[in-house]
């Protein structure tokens, strides 16, 4: 028996490892920062009898693939450090999921064996699984265990220390097909030509790296004598097909194996299951994310639409009321039916807009299918160079910006996570929609809410194209693939959609009374003073500022009064309506607001589309641009969020203001 | 649902989705068209007509799968429907809302008649099917 055994401890995320951990190891245990990696791994001893047992909690992980640091510290540990045992705790509830990284695993020629956790909660439910059996067709012995209440775990640790001492082991090998067995074979025969590689790797599992396109595997043979035969041997290979085709064979594997071991574990597709297939499916899954998006704002905007007519009419009576009431001084019946209620209407009266969307967002959200949209754009988003986990955010991204940009510390790598947080501007946030439904609403009142969904899809290109830029220029690298678990589709239910509605929309009930009604006085001073100037006119504090700001955006179109909408809007983009209204002098009348706008010479609906695009992206508010500080922990990166953006934002509606009236007909 | 009426039931729905899609979409690019659809209840609507469209492309993946028996065509049909159901809703909402404010707040006069669109319409025959067959959906869907 030996005196000193070290054993690992691999398995995918919440399986139970660091339980088990804990219940052997004690208060043995230590956290440790090991060399080169930035990921922890815990370890900790104990013993058996009278043989110490070090143990390692390696990072949990779905597959040894390398894709993420988290893969690469668990695979390297292993293949590096050559551990006497792995232990793979499987989660027994999931038994199905967890085979495939014991697939690789075996792939590893590794001691194995198999601690079947978790088990009281699976038998619980009715799965049973046959341990002589898995020793049998999988050649690993496996063991119950419950790491929460400490059972199994010492039967574990004696086959654990059996199966170190056990030699020589079987080696584990998945039939690939012919042709992969050939390249195989070609690439293993290259590798075994250097014999200090062919000692540190086995050659087989070093081959099927390598053919799976494996950076990582790649690194590990650049410094050989063999570099050479081996990239030519893979440069005659589409290695991204040959992975996913080595992927299905594994499933394939887990298929043929699973109804032997544990026949209750093969389970009747479900209803998920089922519209999984649909909404996911490689051709209709963007299409019909597509057209659910614009259900979305279709609804948004037409059910609205009796709720926005009913808070015109009574924040209009409240304003004429104010100004009919003979109230002195006359700048106090100024400040409160112009500024105060005319700044406050205007940004209430979409509330209904706002609070419809989140409840959409949030029916969508509840019911599982916003993680299969985000399934379905991953294709996409590794095509431009990002995770698809980046897309979560960016669906976020549809309520508020700042949540959505806190949301981005899920991703992990550096890189990845700054595109994300620099494109997330461009999804067009609640607070841009009063813009888009006065100007949607004024302009193109029959096609409102495709012209929404059309501003909603022009955020999400300028975005992607954005992140593409970016990748192939200022922050390069190469993506992580996405694997995410979906949950089960259920019925939303009302109560907790509106509670989520509420919880996304009180923050701009509270905007409106404080930073909106704020930026609204500040626009009635300008537009006020000096005492005696003509109400928002030329002659008035904005007019003078606004003319300052005209000949900036002259080229597209936009006068006086815009360029001070759009410089209020640098605090909330919300406040742009307000000042419109206080600048055509029509205050909270929505209606009065609409037909100054459609009365204004200047505007036209290429010029209101090619607003609502400048508003859509010109520069994050200002609570978003505190957090893309705090988040970046720099300034140079948020100086160039709002330079990047005010840049784009220009050169879109310079185009949209010149190719328009081209395309329809000079409208 | 015997396979024959699942297929019978993928086509027409494809085919009457993808003719009503395909036709408000040129209704709403090509001028003078609007005129002559209108008068079908059919609205010139781009996005709308799209939309259909893919509705019409999910029925007739359903009917391509039942036919080379590769499976999964039920699911097709089964989220097909859903789709339906789905748009049909949304449509229905929006022009009862907007009726509304036509009614409550507006100057001009609304009729009923103009929720007749054929998002709506098309909706019908799918929500009757789900609540007949919806008990019955799972199974089978497995077993293909």
């Amino acid at each position: 028996m030996k005196d000193r055994i070290r054993i690992a401890l691999a398995g995918n995320p919440n399986v139970g490892k660091s339980t088990i951990f804990n219940a052997l190891t004690g208060s043995n245990q230590h956290i440790a920062n090991w060399p080169g990696v930035t990921v922890e791994k815990k370890s900790g001893t104990t013993r058996l009898g009278k043989t110490e047992i070090e143990i390692v909690d390696l990072p949990g992980t779905y597959s040894l693939t390398a894709y993420s640091i988290d893969e690469v510290v668990a695979r390297d540990y292993i293949i590096e450090e050559k551990p006497d045992v792995v232990i793979h705790v499987i989660d027994a509830t999931n038994f199905e999921r967890n085979l495939y990284l014991t697939t690789q695993l075996m792939e590893l020629g590794v001691p194995l064996v198999i601690a079947l956790n978790m088990s009281d909660e699976a038998e619980k439910n009715g799965t049973l699984i046959n341990r002589t059996l898995i020793k049998k067709y999988f050649e690993i012995p496996a063991v119950r265990t419950v790491g929460s209440k400490g059972e199994g775990l010492d039967e574990l640790l004696r086959a654990a220390l059996t199966e170190a001492e056990t030699s020589p082991h079987h080696e584990h090998a998945i039939g690939y097909g012919d042709e992969i067995e050939r390249h195989i074979a070609a690439i293993v025969a290259v590798l075994e030509k250097d014999p200090n590689l062919a000692s540190r790797y086995p050659p087989r599992w070093l081959a099927i790296r390598l053919l799976e396109g494996d950076d990582n595997a790649q690194d590990k043979i650049q410094k050989s004598t063999i570099t050479a035969a081996a990239d030519a041997i893979l440069a005659s290979i589409d290695t991204e097909k040959t992975e996913a085709a080595m992927a299905d064979r594994r499933y394939e594997v887990i298929a043929a194996l699973l109804p032997q071991v544990c026949t209750t574990c093969v389970k009747e597709m479900n209803a998920s299951d089922i519209i999984d297939r649909v909404v996911t499916d490689r051709w209709l899954g963007i299409p019909i994310f597509l057209a659910l998006m614009w259900a979305a704002f279709e609804l948004t905007f037409a059910v609205a639409t009796p709720f926005m007519s009913a808070i015109d009419a009574v924040m209009g009576s409240c304003a004429s009321y104010v100004a009919g009431s003979g109230m002195e001084p006359a700048w106090l019946a100024s400040l409160l039916g112009d500024g105060i209620i005319g700044g406050l209407g205007s940004v209430l009266i979409f509330i209904p807009n706002i609070f419809i969307l989140l409840f959409i967002l949030s029916l969508l959200e509840d019911s599982g299918y916003l993680a299969r949209a985000a399934f379905v754009m991953d294709r996409l988003m590794y095509a431009i160079g990002l995770p698809g986990k980046s897309f979560i955010p960016m669906l976020i991204g549809f309520g508020c910006n700042v949540p959505a940009i806190l949301g981005t510390r899920t991703i992990e790598d550096k890189n990845d996570r700054l595109i994300t947080i620099l494109i997330n501007p461009f999804m067009s946030c609640g607070a841009r929609l009063p813009v888009y439904v006065l100007l949607a609403g004024a302009f193109f009142p029959t096609n409102a809410g495709t012209v929404v969904f059309v501003l909603y899809v022009l955020g999400i290109a300028i975005a992607i194209g954005s992140a593409y830029l970016f990748r192939k220029t200022i922050l390069p690298g190469k993506p992580a693939p996405f694997l995410m678990e979906m949950p089960p589709y259920r019925f939303p239910t009302a109560g907790t959609a509106i509670r989520h509605m509420w919880d996304r929309g009180e923050m701009y009930i509270r905007k409106a009374g404080g930073i909106i009604l704020a930026g609204a006085f500040i626009v009635w001073v300008l537009a006020t003073f000096p005492w005696g100037a003509e109400y928002g006119s030329a002659e008035s504090y904005a007019g003078m500022i606004g003319h300052l700001l005209e000949p900036l955006v002259a080229p597209l179109g936009f006068d006086w009064k815009i360029a001070v909408a759009l410089l209020f809007g640098f605090i909330a983009k919300e406040i742009v309506v307000g000042s419109l209204g206080v600048l055509y002098g029509t205050g909270e009348d929505e209606s009065s607001l609409t037909g100054a706008l459609l009365a204004d010479p200047s505007l036209g609906p290429v010029a209101a589309f090619a607003l609502m695009a400048f508003v859509l992206l010109y520069m994050p508010c200002v609570a978003t641009l505190a957090v893309i500080r705090k988040e970046t922990g720099s300034w140079k990166w948020t100086g160039f969020s709002v330079a990047y953006g005010i840049i784009v934002a220009y050169l879109v509606a310079f185009v949209i203001v010149r190719a328009g009236p081209l395309i329809l007909g000079g409208i | 649902m015997a396979s024959l009426t699942k297929r019978i039931v993928a086509g027409i729905f494809g085919i009457l989705y993808l003719t009503f899609g395909v036709t408000e979409t040129l209704s709403g690019l090509v001028p003078g068209i609007a005129e002559q659809t209108a008068a079908f209840m059919i609205p010139a609507d781009i996005m709308g007509g799209l939309v259909l469209c893919v509705v019409a492309a999910v029925y007739l993946a359903a009917l391509y799968r039942f036919g080379t028996g590769a499976g999964s065509g039920q699911a097709y049909l089964y989220v097909a429907m859903a789709l339906s159901v789905i748009f049909g809703t949304v449509a229905l909402l929006s022009l009862v809302a907007q009726g509304t404010d036509l009614l409550v707040f507006g100057e001009e006069p609304w009729s009923p008649i103009a929720l007749l669109v054929p998002m709506v319409w098309l909706a019908i025959l799918p929500a009757a099917g789900i609540s007949v067959w919806k008990s019955r959906f799972p199974g089978h869907m497995a077993g293909e």
